[in-house]
């Protein structure tokens, strides 16, 4: 599932340089799903 | 397909995104509301066809930061569908049925879907003219 996941965001090898690379892929995931909605929101609300 | 690796991916500094950007807070803000409301294009269309230029490239800068998008290369097609599917659902079915805002239309979804594509050449427009015009410019040089 979660080379499935990686498959398709491209992200076979993460950036060495990235701050939140210990973070696992999981908890990214709710991350982006929280700014997704967040961003979601913003949109639908101001247009 | 063969990616151009020269060609960085910018997110919040992307031309057509600060351009799209602008068009849509300028018909939003100065242009829509000094329009009848009969008016078709301006009022229901113009800003969704600007969605995806002027809304996925913070999107993606977020993932980027995330860790979840490896490279800073141009939206792929895969991308690009997957977030109008995504705002298709979230603007014409959740929006007005659970948060009762906006209107479902499935024209939207279709300036969406018109927006993305005319996005996604322009992002890959190297990659689209080297993998679809290659053949003809080997051609060209090729003696008589």
């Amino acid at each position: 599932m979660a080379a499935h996941i990686k498959s398709f965001f491209g992200s076979h090898s993460l950036a060495a340089d990235n701050p939140v690379r210990h973070i696992s892929l999981f908890i990214r995931l709710f991350f982006a799903a929280v700014a997704v909605t967040l961003y979601n929101l913003v949109i639908l609300y101001a247009s | 397909m063969p990616r151009d690796l020269g060609s960085a991916f910018h997110y919040g500094r992307d031309v057509l995104f600060l351009v799209s950007s602008a068009l849509y807070l300028t018909n939003r803000f100065f242009i829509k509301p000094h329009l009848s409301g009969h008016e078709y294009f301006f009022h229901g269309h113009f800003n969704d066809c600007l969605l995806v230029p002027a809304a996925l490239p913070l999107f993606l800068g977020t993932y980027r930061a995330l860790g979840l998008r490896a490279a800073d290369i141009p939206p792929t097609w895969r991308e690009v569908l997957a977030h109008v599917v995504l705002w298709s659902f979230f603007f014409e079915v959740l929006g007005p049925d659970w948060l009762h805002r906006g209107t479902a239309d499935a024209w939207d979804v279709l300036c969406y879907a018109a927006g993305g594509l005319a996005a996604w050449l322009l992002w890959n427009r190297r990659t689209v003219a080297n993998t679809y015009f290659k053949t003809s410019a080997c051609e060209r040089n090729m003696p008589q």
